[in-house]
């Protein structure tokens, strides 16, 4: 869109437009320098304080290691390369379980709100299947799939599954009436309706779904290798924790952080481009 | 398009546009008795007539509308548009409501465009459709606008030239410019009456305000409350081309609306 200014006043409102503009961007970075300063104070006394409390023996560093160990625990981990197969493993595990779950859940909401005769007769099932600590399946996940990677996809996929149905459910259903019979009135087909209407409508709930999604995806990952694996950041902090490690497990937690972080990154980054449309309105 | 409007001319079914027949609808209430809408409602309207369905809220305006574009299914009697019974959705017919129902993740252009896009219509073809219309109701600048970023106004004509786009042969509108306020609502019915009566396509336009009911239509029908059944038809016998900024201080124009109201307040006396 391009405005131009036809008269001497259009071209002074303009300038006005565009000074304040680039004033409240301005502030705005002058806020957001703040805002990461206070962060690193924040994070810095934290480790700070960590470290000299455990320095003058007020806390034992058996139970709560310290800042300085859990470093040189992970520089030793990445210099003799020991940490990249098990990041491989929990990341691949985590994105296979992610991306079928989602796939599924996502297709399940579509169907079972396209066809509400499969969403009556399933809906007694999957409210038990979803109610169920899933956790509590891990063990016959186990039996079922093999101390190996799938038993863990398996658990992710229980979880992921059930959160992006009843999102997809609830955007499509949350779709505003009043766009249907427009459309319909435009003459949309039952198909086009569907594809034009109510998949686009629901993408924000979607999203919504995948964000949480992705969490709980690691969640069961690293809950399913702790129990019972042969790799994984799970396995390793449950071979750290039998070891009395803590300097270990922290260490562990942290580059786990670092995934979770990062995929959520990406969910998040993936909405922004679809979303484009709605801007920064409220 | 010509249509000759005497009494005497023999109407053959080419000239009808709409023929609403012996229509009565009832609505079932939460209470569990029904509701009569409309009672054995018959109108015709001739090919590329202006029509202005107007009375008091709850009378079944709508729902005439929605019987003609096929929404709904009339309990008694048949709903005829260009000669077929009203089954279901035309893409022949047009129809425009007070909300702008715009999707909010299209562009102003893209939703302009989707009637056609809903029809097959081949890109380049739709994207000509789109730049004459964004053209034609003002919006040049604003085609890659999202809804959001768009005034009331100016979504309105967004969903105006959507309706528009697809080039129907029947045009509904259900209080299309209701929502806006007095300004924008008379440059909006300036522009389209312009629009209008450059290719005379048929219109049921239902509205609240009698001014615009007069002003825009050749006919206006005003109807009783619950049960709905036709109060009076009105010839509005004003010369075209139109200004309803400038009709307004028109005797004849002032005599029409007196009428319109009169029988209005009959309507409203009688139920
Ligand atoms: N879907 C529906 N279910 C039940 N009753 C309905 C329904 N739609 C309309 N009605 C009833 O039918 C009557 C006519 O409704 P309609 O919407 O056609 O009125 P209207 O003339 O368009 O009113 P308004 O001017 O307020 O828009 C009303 O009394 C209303 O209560
Ligand atoms: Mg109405």
């Amino acid at each position: 869109m391009t405005i131009t200014a036809r008269t001497a006043d259009d071209g002074r409102v303009l300038d006005t437009l565009a000074r304040s503009e680039a004033d409240r961007r301005a502030r705005r970075r002058r806020r957001t320098a703040w805002v990461w300063a206070a962060r690193a104070i924040v994070l810095g006394l934290f480790v700070g304080l960590w470290q000299w409390t455990v320095d003058i023996g007020a806390i034992d560093p058996f139970f709560f290691s310290q800042p300085s160990a859990i470093a040189g625990f992970l520089v030793e981990e990445v210099r003799d390369g020991s940490i990249w197969p098990h990041v491989l493993v929990t990341l691949r595990e985590t994105l296979v379980g992610f991306a079928v779950g989602a796939g599924g859940g996502v297709a399940a909401g579509i169907v079972r709100m396209q066809f509400p005769f499969v969403a009556d007769v399933s809906n007694p099932f999957l409210t038990i299947l979803n109610v169920l600590p899933r956790v509590a399946l891990a063990p016959m996940f186990i039996i079922w799939f093999g101390v190996g990677e799938g038993s863990k996809v398996a658990l992710a996929v229980s979880l992921v599954f059930f959160i992006l149905m009843l999102n997809t459910e609830a955007g499509i259903r949350s779709l505003d009436r009043e766009l249907v019979l427009t459309m319909r009135a435009l003459g949309a087909t039952d198909r086009q309706l569907f594809w034009k209407v109510m998949l686009p409508g629901a993408v924000p709930a979607i999203f919504g779904g995948l964000r949480l999604g992705v969490v709980y995806a690691l969640l069961a990952v690293v809950v399913g290798e702790m129990i019972s694996a042969h790799m994984g950041l799970g396995q390793r902090i449950a071979f750290h924790a039998a070891s009395f490690r803590a300097e270990g497990v922290l260490g562990t937690i942290l580059v786990l952080a670092v995934i979770g972080l990062g995929l959520n990154l990406a969910v998040v980054r993936a909405e922004q481009v679809l979303l484009r449309w709605r801007g920064d309105a409220p | 398009m010509d249509v000759i409007l005497s009494e005497a001319a023999p109407r053959t079914d080419l000239d009808l546009a709409i023929r609403v027949e012996r229509v009565s609808h009832a609505f079932q209430t939460p209470a569990g008795t029904p509701v009569l809408a409309l009672d054995d409602v018959s109108f015709d309207v001739p090919r590329g007539q202006f029509l202005a369905l107007v009375g008091a809220s709850g009378c079944g305006k709508t729902t005439i509308l929605n019987m003609a574009a096929g929404l709904v299914q009339p309990v008694a009697g048949t709903v005829v548009v260009n000669g077929a019974r009203v089954t279901r959705p035309s893409r022949r017919t047009g129809y425009m409501f007070a909300r702008d129902g715009l999707l909010p993740w299209r562009s102003a252009r893209r939703n302009i465009e989707v009637g056609l896009e809903l029809r097959g219509v081949p890109v380049s073809e739709r994207r000509a459709t789109g730049s004459r219309l964004l053209d034609l109701v003002g919006l040049k600048a604003f085609g890659s606008s999202y809804p959001w970023q768009l005034s009331q106004g100016m979504r309105q004509r967004v969903a105006l030239a959507r309706t528009l786009a697809i080039d129907p042969d029947t045009l509904l509108m259900d209080e299309p410019f209701a929502a806006l306020d007095a300004q924008t609502k008379l440059m909006l019915q300036t522009e389209f009456l312009r629009i209008w009566e450059r290719d005379r396509k048929t219109v049921l336009f239902v509205t609240h305000d009698l001014a615009e009911a007069v002003a825009l239509a050749d006919r206006v029908i005003v109807l009783t409350c619950r049960p709905g059944r036709i109060q009076a038809d009105i010839a509005i016998d004003l010369p075209r081309p139109r200004d309803p900024e400038r009709i307004r201080f028109d005797h004849h124009y002032l005599r029409l609306s007196e009428r319109v109201w009169q029988a209005l307040k009959a309507g409203e006396a009688a139920s």
